[in-house]
C-alpha cells in the first residue's frame, strides 16, 4: 500500500459459551426455541431474583483464556453495567469490568507472521433478542422482545489495536474462531449470533506517533462484512483527514445493503454505565488445581495439530491447514489414519473429493456424509488394486448417496478393476488396431502418445482397467 | 456545586417536571453536602467493602437445566405482549 | 396469650389452627381499618394453610416448627400466586410466580400465611408513609407513624392481628418499627437468612428477619427461616440452629458495651429508659461498660451513598417492559421515563437520583468508593470492640414514634433518625430490638426500644440476653400492650389476641 495513512484496528469479540444452561440461572441456553420459553425470575429480572453462577461457564471461559495464551486472574469479580434497553431485563448487565477473568494473551496470524495481543478475556451475560418490526431500527413501529437468550454466558475477547489491515483483522478472526472451536468453548457461528464482532478503527498519517480518533463499528454479520466495513471506514476517515477535518468519536453501524457505515450514536451522548461491583456476587476465586484441571483437559488446538500433521504424518502444510479448518474434519481425518489409512492418500481424498462434494451440496462439518471406516475401506480397495482411482471417485459418491459400504458397491455394480492380462490383452489389441497412426508415432519414438492409447483402453472398460497394467502391456506390444 | 438533575433523571429514565427537578436539585445538594463529610475521613490504604457475610468465594452451580417458568404465567403479568413476545414501543430517534 | 402458649394449645389439640386463624382474621377486621397494616389479607391461602396443619395434626404427623401459627409477610417478600406490591404503584398488578426461600420455609414449617403487610415503597423510608397504599398508623397513637419500612408487619403484631411477622431491614427497617410499636424484631447477620425472593433495595445491606411479641417468638421464626440457601449466593453455609433451645438464661458474666457515639441526639426520656435497662442488666450479673466506635458517626452518610447507589441499579428492572406499570407512550424513552416517573413515588425517585449521581462518572470515587472504604473502617471498629465485649447495646432510635407528616418533607432529618440502626447493616452484624420501657406524656404511653447488637452469626447470645432481660421487665410491657389493644379497638370474642 502506498497510502500516506495507516490504520489501527482493535476487535471486541463476543462468543457464547457451549453450556447447557445460562450464566446465572439454570434455564436452557438452547438456540432456536419458541420465544420466551426458557425464562425464569432471574433471566427475566423479576423482583427478588438472585444470580446463581454456572460452573461450566467458568470452566469454558478459563479454557478459552488458556487457549488464547492469557494469564488467568486467580481472583476476579463481577460488576454491573447499568443501562436501559428493552432486551436487558434487570436494567444492568453482569460483566467483569474492573477485575476480568484473564489478561495479556495473544493470537498469532500467518501473513505477515504477527502476534496480535489480547488485552483481556472476561465473562458476561448476554441480553435478550429484540426484533424490530421493519428492518431499520429507526423506522420500526414497535419492537418485540424474546428473553430466551437473556443470561446466556458470553466471553468477551478484547484485542489490542494491533491489526493494520482488513486482511489481518480477517485472519485474526478466523484464527480466533478456529481456536475456540477446537477448544470446545463455543460453536462460534456468526450467523446464529454465537460469535459477534465489534471493530474499533482509527486512522493516522503513516509513522505518526499520535493515534487517531477511534470509531466503533457494530452490526457486522460476517467476516467479509468486517473486512469491507474496515476498508470503507479507512477510506472514509482518510478522506476526512485529507480534507483537513477531524474524525468524530462515534459508534457506526454497517449497512449491509448499501455497503456503507452510518452513524449510530456519538460517544459524547452515550450512556454513563455507572459500573460498580455486583453486591449479589462474591469474588470469583479460582485455585491452581482448577486451572490445572482445565489445562489438562484442553483439547488439542489447531497449531499443535498442524505441526503434528506436518512433522509426524508428513503432510504438506497446506493440507494440514485445510484439515484443521474444523475439529470435526480433523477428527474425521485422524480416525482414517488411526484405521490404517496412508495419511497423504486420506488427506487427498478428503480435501478434494469429500470436501468438494460437501461444498457443492452445502453440507456443514457437523454433517460429514461419510464414515471414516468406509473411506478407509475404499482406500484399501484402491491399494489392493481391486478398483481404480477413477472408479473410486464414483464409488465415493455412491457411498455417500446410498450409505452402502464400498465392497458391497463394487460387488453389486461389478466395478472391480480389470487386472488380468488376458482380458486386457484382447481390448488392447482392439485399440491398437483402431489407431494405426498413433501406433506409428509411438514406434517412431513419441512415447507420450502411449497415454492416449491407455485412455482409450480406460474408456472402453469404463475406467475399470488397471492403468498401470495397461501401460506395461501396451509398451510391451508396441516397442518390443 | 451545580447538579444537573435533568441529565441524572434521564440516565435513570425518570420523567420529572421542571418543578420537581428544581426541588430535587435543592434536596440533593443538602444531602450531598452532608455526605461530603466522608471526604474528611482518612481512608488512605483502606480497601473498600462491597459485599458482606462469610461467603468469601462465589459458589458455582452445576450446569444442569431446571424447568423454566411457563410463558403464559409470565405473560399474564406483562403490560403488552404479541405472539409470545413482549411488545415495546419503537425507539425514539437519536439518543 | 403468648405465642408460645398458642403453639402449645395447637399441638395439644385444645385448639385448631383454623380456630386460631379465624380469631386473627376477626382481629384484622377490627383493627386494620384504623391502622392499615395489611396491603392484602390472604384469606383463602391462609385457610388452606391452616386446614393442612390441622389435617397433619389429626393424623398425628408433625406440622413443623410453626404448626399452624399465622405469620404476616412484608409485601416485598414473594409469595407464589399472591401480589407483591413492595408498597409501590409500580407493582400494583404484579402476581409473583414463585415463593421466596423464607416463605417456602415458613410453609414447610406449617406456618399460616395470613397476609402481606404495608411498607414504605420499596422499603425506602422510616415511617411507612411512603407507601402507595396509604400510611400505616401506630396503634399506640393513631396520629403517629409506626416506623418503617416494615411498619405494617410491626403493627400487625403490635395490634394483635398476627402473632408473628416477617420484615426486612436494610438500615433499621425491622428494629426501628419494632421499637416504635413495643414489640421485638431481629435483624439477622448478613447471610444468615436467604434474600432469594425478596425484592432488593440495597443488596449488600438487606436482611430478612422476624418480628414478634417476645424474643422467643423471634427465635422461633428465625429457627424456621434461617440457614444455607444455594439460591442466594451470599447465603452462609452454616447449619441450622435451634435458637429457642438456646434461651437458657445463662447471661451472668457477659460483657456488654454501650457506644457513646450511639447516644448522641437521644431524647432525655429515651435515655432514661436506656439507663434503666443498663441497670437491670447489671442487676442480672452482666458487665456493662461505655465504649467508643468512632467511625459510626460517618455510618449514615456512607450508608445513604451505598444504599442509594445499589438501589438505583436494583430498581432499574422496573421499566414497564416485562411486568408492572407501563404508561402509554409512542416512543421507548417516553415509555420508560413516564412508567417510572408515574409508577415510582417521591422518596424512591429521590434515592434513585441520589444513587445515579453517586455512581456516575466523575462522582464515583468521591462518593461511592469513599463510602465503601468508610464501611471497612466501621467493620474494623466493631471487630475491635467485639474483641473485648460480647454484645453492644443502644436505644433502637433516638426518640419515640414521631407524628405523621412530621419528617416526611425533610429527607435529611429522616435519614439521620436511623443513626443507631444503620451501623449494624453496614457491618453485617445481627441486632435485636426489644421494648425497654415507655415514655409517658399527655396521657399517652409510647414504647421505646433497646437494641442489642451481636457479632456476625452470634444470634444465640443476642437472643439469650434479650430473653433474660424480658423475664425481668416483660410483665410491665405485656400489661401496657394489653391496655393499648383494648383501647385501640376492643378485643372481642377471643382471648388469644388479648
Amino acid at each position: 500500500m502506498t497510502d500516506r495513512y495507516e490504520m489501527m484496528i482493535g476487535l471486541e469479540v463476543h462468543v457464547e459459551l457451549l453450556t447447557k444452561t445460562k450464566m446465572f440461572c439454570r434455564c436452557s441456553s438452547r438456540f432456536g426455541d419458541p420465544p420466551n420459553t426458557n425464562i425464569c425470575p432471574a433471566c427475566l429480572g423479576l423482583p427478588g431474583s438472585l444470580p446463581l453462577a454456572n460452573m461450566e461457564a467458568v470452566r469454558l471461559a478459563t479454557r478459552a483464556a488458556i487457549a488464547l495464551n492469557c494469564s488467568i486472574n486467580l481472583s476476579s469479580r463481577f460488576d454491573r453495567k447499568n443501562y436501559f434497553y428493552p432486551d436487558l431485563p434487570k436494567g444492568y448487565q453482569v460483566t467483569q469490568f474492573y477485575e476480568p477473568l484473564a489478561q495479556s494473551g495473544y493470537i498469532q496470524i500467518d501473513s505477515p507472521l504477527k502476534k496480535i495481543r489480547i488485552n483481556r478475556v472476561h465473562i458476561e451475560e448476554d441480553a435478550g433478542k429484540s426484533i424490530h418490526a421493519g428492518d431499520e431500527i429507526i423506522t420500526a413501529e414497535y419492537s418485540l422482545v424474546d428473553f430466551n437468550r437473556s443470561g446466556v454466558p458470553l466471553i468477551e475477547i478484547v484485542s489490542e489495536p494491533d491489526m493494520s489491515s482488513p486482511d489481518e483483522a480477517r485472519q485474526y478472526l478466523e484464527k480466533l474462531q478456529r481456536v475456540l472451536k477446537f477448544a470446545g468453548v463455543s460453536d462460534v457461528k456468526m450467523e446464529e449470533g454465537s460469535m459477534r464482532v465489534d471493530c474499533n478503527i482509527s486512522v493516522k498519517p503513516k509513522g505518526s506517533e499520535v493515534p487517531g480518533t477511534p470509531c466503533e463499528m457494530k452490526n457486522l454479520s460476517s467476516f467479509r462484512a468486517v473486512a469491507r466495513a474496515l476498508a470503507y471506514e479507512f477510506e472514509r476517515q482518510k478522506c476526512v483527514l485529507e480534507q483537513g477535518g477531524t474524525v468524530v468519536r462515534e459508534t457506526r453501524h454497517w449497512d449491509e445493503a448499501e455497503q456503507v457505515t452510518k452513524v449510530l450514536r456519538t460517544k459524547e451522548t452515550s450512556d454513563d454505565y455507572r459500573y460498580f461491583p455486583d453486591p449479589d456476587l462474591p469474588m470469583l476465586d479460582l485455585n491452581h488445581e482448577f486451572i490445572e484441571e482445565v489445562r489438562k483437559n484442553m483439547p488439542k488446538l489447531p497449531d499443535e495439530i498442524v505441526s503434528y500433521y506436518v512433522d509426524e504424518l508428513g503432510l504438506p502444510e497446506y493440507d494440514a491447514r485445510v484439515l484443521t479448518a474444523d475439529p470435526l474434519l480433523s477428527g474425521f481425518f485422524d480416525k482414517c489414519v488411526s484405521l490404517g489409512a496412508e495419511p497423504k492418500a486420506a488427506s487427498n481424498w478428503i480435501m478434494v473429493e469429500l470436501l468438494g462434494y460437501m461444498k457443492a451440496e452445502g453440507i456443514s462439518y457437523e454433517n460429514i456424509p461419510l464414515s471414516p471406516e468406509y473411506l478407509v475401506s475404499m482406500l484399501e480397495l484402491i491399494d489392493k488394486g481391486v478398483i481404480s482411482g477413477k472408479i473410486a471417485k464414483d464409488i465415493l459418491v455412491i457411498m455417500i448417496e446410498t450409505g452402502k459400504d464400498p465392497r458391497t458397491i463394487v460387488k453389486e455394480r461389478g466395478l472391480e478393476q480389470i487386472s488380468d492380462e488376458e482380458s486386457l490383452a484382447g481390448i488392447i489389441d482392439e485399440v491398437i488396431a483402431g489407431h494405426p497412426s498413433v501406433v506409428e508415432q509411438i514406434r517412431a519414438g513419441k512415447n507420450k502418445a502411449v497415454g492416449f492409447l491407455v485412455g482409450q483402453v480406460m474408456k472402453r472398460t469404463k475406467g475399470k482397467a488397471n492403468p498401470a497394467k495397461v501401460n506395461v502391456i501396451l509398451k510391451d506390444k508396441l516397442l518390443s | 456545586m451545580k447538579i444537573d438533575v435533568k441529565q441524572i433523571a434521564y440516565l435513570a429514565r425518570l420523567d420529572l417536571g421542571e418543578q420537581d427537578q428544581r426541588r430535587m436539585a435543592g434536596e440533593l445538594e443538602t444531602v450531598l453536602a452532608h455526605m461530603r463529610n466522608l471526604l474528611k475521613v482518612d481512608v488512605e490504604g483502606v480497601p473498600p467493602t462491597f459485599t458482606l457475610g462469610d461467603v468469601n468465594c462465589l459458589q458455582l452451580a452445576e450446569d444442569a437445566p431446571h424447568e423454566s417458568l411457563r410463558r403464559e404465567v409470565v405473560m399474564e403479568s406483562a403490560p403488552s405482549v404479541l405472539n409470545g413476545y413482549f411488545k415495546v414501543p419503537r425507539e425514539s430517534q437519536g439518543v | 396469650m403468648a405465642t408460645k402458649d398458642i403453639l402449645k394449645h395447637i399441638l395439644s389439640g385444645e385448639i385448631s389452627a383454623t380456630e386460631v386463624l379465624e380469631s386473627y382474621l376477626k382481629r384484622i377486621d377490627e383493627a386494620d381499618p384504623e391502622t392499615n397494616a395489611f396491603i392484602q389479607v390472604l384469606e383463602p391461602t391462609a385457610r388452606a394453610n391452616a386446614a393442612r396443619a390441622d389435617c397433619l395434626l389429626e393424623k398425628g404427623e408433625t406440622p413443623g416448627l410453626l404448626a399452624g401459627l399465622p405469620v404476616a409477610v412484608k409485601d416485598n417478600i414473594c409469595v407464589k400466586g399472591a401480589g407483591c406490591t413492595c408498597g409501590s404503584k409500580m407493582l400494583e398488578n404484579w402476581i409473583s410466580p414463585y415463593d421466596a426461600t423464607t416463605v417456602r420455609r415458613l410453609r414447610e414449617q406449617g406456618a399460616v400465611l395470613i397476609g402481606k403487610t404495608n411498607m414504605d415503597e420499596f422499603a425506602m423510608g422510616s415511617s411507612t408513609e411512603t407507601s402507595a397504599y396509604g400510611i400505616t398508623r401506630n396503634p399506640w397513637d393513631l396520629k403517629r407513624v409506626p416506623g418503617g419500612s416494615s411498619g405494617g408487619s410491626a403493627v400487625a403484631v403490635a395490634a394483635g392481628m398476627a402473632p408473628l411477622a416477617l420484615g426486612t431491614d436494610t438500615g433499621g427497617s425491622i428494629r426501628q418499627p419494632a421499637g416504635f410499636t413495643g414489640i421485638c424484631g431481629l435483624k439477622p447477620s448478613y447471610g444468615l437468612v436467604s434474600r432469594f425472593g425478596v425484592a432488593a433495595y440495597a443488596s449488600s445491606l438487606d436482611a430478612v428477619g422476624p418480628l414478634g411479641q417476645t424474643v422467643w417468638d423471634c427465635a422461633l421464626v428465625l429457627e424456621a427461616v434461617a440457614g444455607a440457601d444455594r439460591l442466594d449466593p451470599t447465603s452462609s453455609a452454616r447449619g441450622r440452629v435451634a435458637y429457642t433451645k438456646k434461651l437458657d438464661g445463662n447471661v451472668r458474666g457477659l460483657r456488654v458495651g454501650f457506644p457513646r457515639e450511639l447516644l448522641q441526639g437521644v431524647s432525655a426520656p429515651v435515655k432514661e429508659q436506656f439507663d434503666k435497662a443498663l441497670s437491670t442488666m447489671e442487676g442480672m450479673g452482666i458487665i456493662v461498660e461505655e465504649v467508643s466506635i468512632p467511625s459510626v458517626v460517618h455510618a449514615v452518610d456512607a450508608y445513604y451513598v451505598i444504599a442509594a447507589g445499589e438501589a438505583s441499579s436494583n430498581l432499574s428492572k422496573f421499566d414497564g417492559v416485562r411486568f408492572g406499570k407501563r404508561a402509554p407512550a409512542e416512543m421507548l424513552d417516553e415509555m420508560y421515563t413516564r412508567s417510572r416517573g408515574e409508577g415510582l413515588g417521591k422518596e424512591v425517585i429521590r434515592r434513585i437520583i441520589l444513587g445515579t449521581f453517586v455512581l456516575g462518572a466523575g462522582h464515583k470515587e468521591q462518593y461511592y468508593l469513599r463510602a465503601a472504604q468508610v464501611r471497612t473502617l466501621i467493620k474494623r471498629d466493631f471487630d475491635k470492640v467485639f474483641e473485648d465485649f460480647d454484645l453492644i447495646v443502644s436505644p433502637a432510635s433516638p426518640d419515640v414514634a414521631f407524628k405523621i407528616g412530621e419528617k416526611i418533607q425533610d429527607p435529611l432529618t429522616m435519614y439521620l433518625g436511623d443513626l443507631m440502626t444503620i451501623p449494624v447493616n453496614m457491618a453485617g452484624l445481627c441486632a435485636l430490638s426489644m421494648p425497654m420501657g415507655f415514655v409517658r406524656s399527655g396521657g399517652l404511653s409510647l414504647p421505646c426500644g433497646l437494641q442489642v447488637i451481636g457479632k456476625p452469626f452470634d444470634e444465640q447470645t443476642v437472643l439469650r440476653v434479650g430473653d433474660s432481660l424480658e423475664q425481668e421487665i416483660g410483665a410491665e410491657i405485656r400489661q401496657e400492650v394489653r391496655a393499648m389493644r383494648r383501647k385501640l379497638s376492643p378485643v372481642r370474642e377471643c382471648e388469644l389476641v388479648d
